[in-house]
């Protein structure tokens, strides 16, 4: 009757092409560490973003050293810092041989919810006080940078992830519906969308923020990007899942399904949508780099999230002047994580459209 | 008892307006049609492309709504049900569509597929297996196949699918619109004597549309003839192939039974006095 | 002259399959006199396409010739270098399809895609290309030939794209013309119009024809010898009068029984 073989779906056909593609595999694994880094912040770093200590101010990063002053492997550890003034008054710092302050894993510090449920205080690893670990400098507030691009990852990262998924539910809802239906719905749901991306993003953004008052804490500030991020980026998927819904509807298994009484959302659910998943998953991978660094946009101006908080858009915020580029460059690091995330998602999102491209083949 | 009965149905499409909105060109897909179709007589409509028999057939399944007349399902009117209305009535009625390749939904498994079709029904899941299992089974097809996809499988296999999950909706007629004509002639031959089987089985009637008149003259005891959005003959099998009366007929079993057909064939319909008249018992014919 | 067209001897072929080799063609001989309509049937399952294919060498990567040969003229096709192949399409040997509108460029005119045909296979001088392209259209009945020319195909209907596909399939005067499936997307009223066609272009032309199908109806009304073709070999062949009154197997025996009306 039929052949033996395993059927591969989709999606086990698109996993095959997909694991081919070295660099797409490791972009996802970094991915994933990012993520990872993002959801455990508090326990991977030595500080919490808000542990300030003004000496150690605008501090470069500490050298560990790994053998003993006889030349042999010991545990590794850094100097006390100390500082002192050069000719300009620019502070800086040097080691101070005489106190060593090991590295030591799982140490006591700042203490935190663990998943934000569970209170806890070790972390990783970190240095006994009164020594500061400042793997990658501090910032002007003696903050270590380290911690605070960890903990700069949360908000960075999930205001991607949530804010895409706000708009790929909005658009696949108005496109579906609009391609659908047709006549009046679709012309109705396609001009709010053409509204919708008429203006430019960025202005858009800002208008929106700006229409909200300056001194909102910053929970709800965050709460507010996603809103306004979502409300930029389903417009486009919605035309473009309108035009797919708009040929899937004329297929024959959908007049089937018509046929059998079947409700219009639950066609559009079962049957139209799913089959637009090969271009919506591949157009979200990709626009997710353009919510991270349309906050940190917003945030290196200041409308974003505010300090004390961590996001990797407001710490280049400190990196804005040239001075402080040219004195301590390791402030730039927040910039290289952006740039190392949008370059894997890229690269991920590419992968997955070849790995789900309809012409594999998978329908007979 | 009366399956379905079209009365005076009449679809016209406009395919081109001037500049202020006024219809220039209007296809006359379906002309003041009426057809009855009669419990467990199938009723075969015989027609070339673009005489409006699909139309046809999706205004009798009301996925298209006629400019004009009246579809009469069991003796009820639903020409006027909205939507929401039509839905528990649409399981009577159902379709096998033409293109194995794309009736059925690639990302659904079989099992979902046929599940789909008795969603409105009672039956618990244990007894929608069973059901299943029949159904697949009275096809030809082996039960073990609910897993899998509609790729897996070969073009007639896939229209035994699409038949089996028509008749999970346990509907009183099964149109068929061009079911067949994407298959070799062996597969087809298989597939027509598994529909008369199933005719015995279920108590369906069967509304077949096609093109080609070896099909239906096997399946349909009852013909009727469509030409240019207008049935110009119907009757009994025998009557009809033995004694054709209007000239598109004789012309179409022409090129049927010897490849030979008028070479310049045109109907003028000015001709016609455009009236059904009956010639013998149940053969009628318009004039 | 009875000199032998094209000659196929104990071809086979076999389809690259995940789990293995399958063989589409098992040792198939079947030989083409001039003017004259050979057939070429079995079920659907792309064996016979693959046949047609091979001849002119445009199987799919999946698919390989494994054994056997095909002479046409006397020259082995199969050894052929790709430039010589390529002088021989459309020239001597021709293929018709099965579905027009995809055997057409959807993007340009029907006229443009006969008359590369000319241009290509021919020393037609240029002014004339496009009179002998309609001269074409008109050989076979295609109505306002110059309209029709400057036509995209998707403006056709069915019936006059194949009968452009077969203009196209004779711009250059071959000597064989292979039919893949010709009319089986057709009305019977249209298709019976194509098959008279053929006959009409086979005497004018004094082509030969290859036939590959499954209908034995149309094998009936056009072909002159046939050959039967189940699961990859040839179970049967002789003269289409013979073999349909006096059928020895069981497969030729099944055939017939689906023709009658």
């Amino acid at each position: 009757m039929n052949k033996d073989k395993k059927p591969l779906n989709q999606f086990q056909a698109g996993y095959a092409v997909f694991v081919r593609n070295r660099w797409a595999v490791f972009c996802l694994i970094v991915l994933g560490l990012l993520y990872t880094t993002a959801i455990f912040a508090d326990f991977l770093s030595p500080y919490r973003y808000d542990n300030e200590d003004r000496s150690y101010s605008f501090c470069p990063p500490m050298k560990v050293h790994w053998k003993n002053e006889q030349g042999a492997l010991s545990r590794p550890y850094v100097y006390a810092t100390s500082f002192s003034f050069n000719e300009v008054h620019r502070r800086i710092y040097l080691e101070d041989k005489a106190q060593k302050f090991f590295i030591r894993l799982l140490p006591k510090g700042d203490s935190y919810r663990l998943l934000g449920v569970i209170p806890w205080d070790r972390h990783l690893f970190g240095v006994d006080s009164p020594g500061r670990l400042h793997l990658w400098g501090a910032d002007s507030r003696g903050r270590d940078l380290f911690s605070r691009i960890f903990w700069g990852a949360r908000i960075s990262l999930s205001i991607g992830i949530i804010g895409v998924a706000i708009s790929f539910v909005l658009g696949l809802l108005v496109g579906g519906m609009a391609g659908y239906y047709g006549g009046r719905v679709d012309n109705v749901l396609m001009r709010i969308c053409e509204m919708f991306m008429m203006v430019p993003g960025f202005y858009l953004m800002l208008a929106l923020r700006a229409a909200f008052p300056p001194h909102l804490n910053s929970f709800q500030v965050y709460l507010l990007i996603i809103v306004i991020f979502s409300f930029i980026g389903w417009a486009s998927l919605a035309r473009v899942i309108r035009g797919m819904s708009m040929s899937l509807k004329e297929r024959e298994y959908v007049l089937a399904a018509k046929a059998m009484g079947l409700s219009d959302i639950r066609i559009i659910a079962t049957h139209i949508l799913p089959h637009t998943m090969s271009y919506s998953i591949i157009a979200i991978m990709l626009s997710i780099p353009g919510y991270i660094m349309g906050e940190s946009a917003l945030s290196l101006l200041g409308l974003g999230i505010q300090d004390p908080y961590a996001s990797w858009g407001n710490l280049l915020s400190e990196a804005m002047g040239i001075v402080s580029i040219q004195l301590a460059p390791w402030i730039l690091l927040p910039g290289f994580f952006i740039f190392l995330t949008v370059i894997c998602f890229n690269v991920v999102g590419d992968a997955l459209r070849d790995a789900l491209d309809p012409t594999l083949k998978v329908e007979g | 008892m009366t399956v379905l009965a079209l009365k005076n149905i009449k679809k016209h499409f406009v395919t081109a307006t001037d500049w202020r909105g006024r219809p220039q060109h209007v296809v006359r897909a379906v002309d003041d049609v009426s057809l009855q179709i009669a419990h467990k007589e199938s009723l075969g409509l015989v027609g070339e492309s673009g005489c409006g028999k699909t139309t046809l057939a999706r205004i009798a399944m009301k996925l298209i709504a006629p400019d004009t007349g009246e579809i009469i399902l069991g003796g009820k009117n639903i020409s006027l049900l909205s939507q929401t209305q039509m839905r528990p009535l649409r399981r009577k009625i159902q379709m096998v569509f033409q293109d194995p390749f794309n009736s059925l939904d690639p990302r659904f498994t079989i099992r979902r597929i046929l599940n789909e079709a008795m969603l409105l029904s009672s039956l618990s899941t244990a007894e929608k297996e069973g059901r299943f299992r029949e159904l697949l089974l009275a096809v030809g097809l082996s039960p073990d196949i609910l897993h899998r996809f509609p790729y897996e499988f070969s073009g007639g296999e896939r229209q035994r699918i699409a038949i089996a999950r028509a008749l999970a909706a346990d509907p009183q007629l099964v149109i068929l619109d061009e079911a067949v004509s994407s298959l070799d002639v062996l597969v087809q031959e298989q597939v027509l004597n598994m529909l008369l089987d199933l005719q015995q089985r279920f108590g369906v009637t069967y509304f077949f549309i096609s093109h080609n008149l070896n099909v239906i003259k096997k399946l349909c005891p009852q013909i009727a003839v469509m030409y240019q959005g207008r049935i110009v003959e119907q009757a009994y099998r025998e009557s009809l192939l033995n004694q054709p009366q209007h000239p598109y007929t004789k012309n179409l079993l022409s090129a049927a039974m010897s490849y030979r057909c008028d070479r310049d064939f045109v109907f003028d319909w000015a001709s016609s006095k455009m009236r059904w008249t009956q010639k013998t018992k149940g053969h009628f014919v318009l004039e | 002259m009875s000199e032998v067209l094209l000659d196929i001897r104990g071809l086979s072929i076999g389809l690259q399959q995940e789990d293995g080799v399958r063989d589409l063609l098992r040792d198939v001989s079947l030989n083409i006199l001039p003017q004259e309509t050979v057939s070429l049937l079995g079920g659907s399952g792309g064996g016979k396409t693959s046949l047609g294919l091979a001849i002119l060498g445009l199987l799919p990567s999946a698919m390989k010739v494994h054994n056997g040969k095909i002479l046409f003229l006397g020259q082995d096709l199969l050894s052929l270098q790709r430039s010589s192949l390529r002088r021989l399409r459309g020239k001597e040997i021709s293929m018709i399809f099965q579905e027009p509108l995809s055997a057409f460029n959807p993007v340009f005119r029907i006229g443009d895609q006969i008359a590369e045909v000319v241009q290509e296979h021919t020393d037609h001088p240029r002014a004339k290309i496009m009179d002998r392209v309609c001269t074409l259209l008109d050989m076979v009945e295609i109505p306002e030939p110059r309209r029709v020319a400057s036509a995209h195909p998707h403006q056709l209907s069915a019936g006059l794209r194949q009968r452009a596909m077969i203009a196209q399939a004779i711009a250059a005067s071959p000597k064989v013309i292979i039919a893949d499936e010709p009319t089986s997307n057709l009305d019977v009223t249209v298709q019976a119009r194509i098959i008279e066609l053929f006959a009409k272009l086979k005497k004018q032309l004094s082509l030969s024809l290859l036939l590959i199908t499954h209908d034995l109806g149309l094998v009936k009304a056009m072909s002159d010898r046939v050959f039967i073709l189940y699961e990859g070999r040839i179970v049967e062949q002789g003269n289409t009068q013979d073999v349909l009154s006096h059928a020895h197997h069981d497969f030729t025996k099944r055939l017939i029984t689906t023709i009658s009306l």
